[in-house]
């Protein structure tokens, strides 16, 4: 109760400052006389149709956020779950874009609907994925990332390709609660309203399935289909927010954790606690975001919300024990119990590595063979005495590319490879510990605080992100060593904030939508052979290494006293590890942008497919990610050419459906 | 729709193709032949001087945004986007020259000079430098001169002087209020609203007319703004470029702050459609100049 009235105590404090500032600079008489006693004046008139729409939006949005996510949490049992980590915000926002773009005037008819639609898509995605048998905590929420990246790639595709109609939707994607008139606020009110009493009628429901599956049943009650009915609930509020309002990030993972930590834990202070706790975040985010918008242009409140939670998100990592934390540790174990060696194809590990190389060699020639022109066979192997012309492209085009997408490929899949087994988490990956987007937002400072730089520096800017990012992390997850569980919530926050920094400085430098996009989804566009020399040295010095140290990652699967039994010095195995991991991501990371997703799927298809004894992993998961990247690199310049599709985005569509179906495939317990 | 029909751009039009049809029986000869342009402006720029050119990036946008008298010849290659226009594409072309933009294509300036020479130019210059009209001017002639065009292009530009100067002496007995030129940019709440800097403006200064916004001068010439900025510019006559059924923008005329302001309830609201294009070149800034005198000479 306590914690529901301190919050709208603070609601209403933060309204009122959000209600007097912008352009307008409103007196506080003012508002009020616009509230209680209207006349038709112009200053009134900026307060009734442009200010209260827009803290009513913003309320709106803060309670959905809050209530969608408190139920996804309760759900999955997950203190990680929320609208953004299943996947329900990206799908929406496919929806919305997808839908501005082929249908304009259905969109604007009932952008809701779309969103609704997305959203759902989405989640039962992941729902079908994730509870093919059963439930677990961490599968919903690895499959919920995997959808995410997937659409947000299909999203990023299409404000490429169509740049001028979705040059608008950008603000619109990092959640702004700028408004026009009642309409947004007319549409929403009574959807969240309808959505936020259904959630608060069936709160007993919600206590219930806080406890033990088998409890739960004991209690009578039908335990998936009140999940999946949970699930639809959380889903539509935050579709409507995404619809009104933006992909506003955060708001439904720190709403429930901050009213819980107050010692709430009953559904029924719980959920209007959320609800009043996310109104006053998204109110605030707001009230900065207008604070730093100058007349120049619009902050959204979504990138300003992801920089106020993840720090947070920090603190609550730090603040929860390694028990605790460690929710998703389990997953690993069972992940890698259920594909021991040979377990899916029945072949002998050298079978394996054989078909792979076949394969890396077989994408390797598909690679300098297709694209735009057309090349025969024979053309392709007569090049070296052929024609000026065919030369200059197979060789100066698409050899040095295909190359650097090789390289980059095995750099980042054994940089995820090592980050999955020192933290122990299935999630680790670069992207995931922060070091891919470290290394973006400091490239991005470089190409905006510096315009007329040098090209050769925003690699090194880019290494530089990498390890700050890294140290930082490290820092502040270091608690007498490493928890697996905290380092991975910490690199997720840090993540979250290097990405909010990246939206911000995209939004307020007015950096061309596609030029950043671009970079920013990684690409293998036009990498030569400088480039290539630039890559080069560190794949090829890092990854023996890596293969050297792999008997230290065996060690630390077994957990943390057996090692020390056997005289291995944990934290320095750890420490290595992990530096050689940072150095392979950032070297990639600066040559072909922040190329995700290959560092989380390929060691994950690797480890399905042989096991867990990293000897013979190290090898097999560089050669998945170098063929996952030049096929992925030759299909985005050969599908739509002449147009590019950057191949970080191919590899989340292709990568996806794998992931997915090899989550499927070992859904047996 | 009727700048169409004038006399000067059928003129221009017929000599364009005329220009084009020459070239194209030309270039036979030569190994390296034809000119790419990465971007909109300069393959404007191309056919105001009567050459076709031989790739352009994103054709279906330029269609859909650019609209001048001389039309896109139907053998233009599309070379891809704008932003990652294909290389290989590109050298397919085997062309002479390409023109690109600093903003874009910088960081692939080595890999298209390896293809044909190449020129990437600045259309957003520094402030305290030149403005963005006198760069186009520069760009176009630096343009003509590239493909032996420079008479055609010097008289190209001087056309336009003509016309602006002529419109400049017909529009100042039609008006003295001063003008705010914005672009709606669909599907979303935010408004463009252009500074003194931008070419667009420099174009209606040319035409004697006073910009009413006097926001802080950006690098590529526009303020993004929402309907808190408006009621201190309402005097104004409000110019606008809207898409074509915009929801943002229906919504707009419907709230209450929007029919108070003295412009909408005066009337002094006029559309230029949704296909001006405010960053192109001089046949673009020709059509700007039609545009606006029959905005501001139309019975209301």
């Amino acid at each position: 109760m306590k914690s529901v009235i301190t919050g709208i105590v603070l609601l209403l404090i933060v309204l009122w400052v959000h209600l007097t500032q912008g352009q307008s600079n409103s007196s506080f008489e003012t508002v009020i006389g616009a509230v209680f006693s209207p006349d038709n004046s112009e200053a009134q008139n900026l307060i009734r149709y442009l200010l209260l729409p827009r803290s009513l939006i913003g309320v709106l949005a803060g309670i959905a956020l809050g209530i969608a996510g408190t139920l996804l949490q309760t759900i999955t049992r997950n203190p990680l779950a929320s609208p953004t980590t299943l996947g329900v915000n990206s799908g929406a926002y496919f929806a919305v874009v997808a839908g501005a773009i082929f249908v304009p005037q259905q969109f604007a008819i009932a952008p809701g609907l779309f969103a609704f639609a997305g959203g759902l898509l989405a989640a039962g995605l992941v729902y079908v994925i994730a509870t093919s048998v059963r439930v677990t905590p961490t599968r919903l929420v690895l499959a919920g990332v995997a959808v995410s990246l997937m659409l947000s790639a299909f999203t990023a595709t299409l404000q490429l390709v169509y740049e001028n109609e979705t040059a608008g939707l950008f603000l619109w994607g990092a959640g702004s609660l700028v408004q026009t008139d009642w309409s947004g606020v007319r549409s929403a009110l009574p959807q969240i309203l309808a959505g936020s009493a259904i959630a608060i009628l069936f709160i007993r429901l919600w206590d219930v399935l806080l406890l033990e599956d088998q409890t739960a049943r004991s209690l009578g009650v039908k335990v998936q289909s009140a999940r999946f009915f949970g699930v639809v609930v959380a889903v539509f509020l935050a579709a409507i927010v995404v619809s009104v309002v933006g992909a506003v990030g955060f708001v439904g993972l720190v709403a429930p954790h901050l009213v819980r930590l107050m010692g709430v834990r009953q559904h029924l202070f719980l959920l209007p606690g959320a609800a009043v706790w996310g109104a006053v975040l998204v109110i605030s985010a707001d009230v900065v975001a207008q604070q730093v918008a100058t007349n120049v242009s619009e902050l959204a409140a979504g990138s300003v919300t992801a920089l106020i939670g993840a720090p947070f998100l920090i603190w609550l990592a730090r603040r929860t024990s390694p028990s605790e934390g460690g929710a998703m540790n389990d997953s690993v174990g069972s992940l890698q119990s259920r594909s021991l060696p040979g377990s899916s194809l029945y072949l002998p590990y050298w079978g394996l590595m054989t078909i792979a190389i076949g394969l890396l060699l077989l994408a390797l020639f598909s690679g300098v063979a297709f694209g735009q022109i057309r090349f025969s066979v024979l053309d392709v192997l007569q090049a070296l005495e052929g024609n000026a012309f065919s030369q200059q492209v197979l060789f100066d085009l698409r050899l040095s590319r295909v190359l650097v997408a090789m390289l980059a490929g095995a750099s980042l899949s054994v940089s995820g490879l090592l980050l999955q087994g020192v933290i122990r988490n299935p999630l680790a990956g670069p992207e995931i510990i922060g070091i891919t987007s470290g290394a973006g937002l400091f490239a991005l400072f470089v190409l905006i605080l510096i315009p007329n730089a040098p090209v050769s520096l925003i690699p090194i800017a880019a290494m530089l992100g990498a390890f700050t990012t890294f140290a930082i992390v490290c820092v502040i997850a270091w608690r007498d060593g490493f928890d697996p569980g905290r380092l991975a919530l910490v690199g997720i926050a840090i993540s979250a904030f290097c990405a909010a920094g990246i939206n911000l400085l995209v939004v307020s430098a007015r950096l061309q939508v596609a030029q950043a996009l671009v970079w920013l989804s990684g690409s293998t566009y036009a990498r030569s052979w400088d480039e290539l020399g630039q890559l080069v040295v560190f794949p090829v010095v890092l990854l023996p290494i890596a293969w050297l140290t792999a008997r230290w990652l065996d060690l630390i699967a077994l957990g943390d006293d057996l090692p020390k039994l056997l005289g291995v010095r944990l934290q320095q195995a750890r420490l290595v590890l992990m530096s050689i991991a940072v150095m392979l991501a950032a070297a990639s990371v600066a040559t072909v942008g922040t190329l995700g997703f290959v560092g989380l799927l390929a060691p994950h298809a690797t480890r399905l497919l042989v096991g867990n004894y990293h000897r013979q992993l190290i090898p097999l998961s560089a050669l998945l990610g170098a063929i996952l990247v030049v096929i992925a690199d030759t299909i985005g310049r050969t599908i739509l050419a002449p147009r590019e599709i950057p191949s970080g985005l191919i590899t989340a569509m292709i990568g996806t459906p794998y992931f997915l179906w090899l989550l499927w495939q070992n859904r047996d317990e | 729709m009727n700048y169409r029909y004038n006399r000067r751009n059928f003129l221009l039009a017929a000599s364009a193709v005329a220009i084009a049809t020459g070239c194209q029986s030309r270039s036979t000869q030569s190994d390296r032949q034809g000119f790419v342009a990465l971007e909109w402006v300069y393959a404007e720029n191309l056919l105001a001087l009567g050459i076709a050119p031989k790739g352009l990036a994103d054709i279906r946008g330029y269609q859909q945004y650019v609209n001048i008298p001389t039309a896109l010849n139907s053998n233009t290659t599309d070379v891809g986007t704008r932003q990652e226009p294909s290389l290989e594409a590109i050298a397919s072309l085997n062309p002479q020259m390409i023109f690109g933009t600093q903003l874009r294509h910088e960081t692939i300036y080595q890999d298209l000079s390896k293809i044909a020479s190449t020129k990437l130019y600045n259309p957003y210059p520094e402030p305290g430098q030149l403005d963005q009209f006198q760069e186009m001017e520069q760009t176009f002639l630096s343009i003509a001169e590239l493909t032996n065009q420079r008479s055609q292009g010097e008289q190209v530009l001087a056309q336009l002087r003509d016309r602006l100067s002529q419109a400049s002496k017909g529009l100042s007995r039609v008006s003295d209020r001063p003008i705010l030129l914005g672009q709606f940019l669909g599907n979303t709440p935010q408004l463009r609203l252009f500074t003194d800097n931008s070419m667009a403006m420099r174009i209606l200064n040319q035409m004697s007319l006073r910009n009413a916004w006097q926001g802080q001068p950006d690098r590529y010439g526009f303020n993004t703004v929402w309907l808190e900025a408006l009621p201190a510019v309402q005097k104004a006559h409000f110019l606008y470029i809207a898409p074509e059924n915009d929801a943002e923008f229906k919504k707009l005329q419907n709230n209450p702050i929007w029919q108070g302001l003295e412009f909408v309830r005066e009337n002094r609201l006029t559309s230029l459609g949704s296909d001006t294009w405010l960053f192109g070149g001089p046949l673009s800034a020709q059509v700007i100049v039609e545009r606006v005198i029959a905005a501001l000479t139309k019975k209301p």
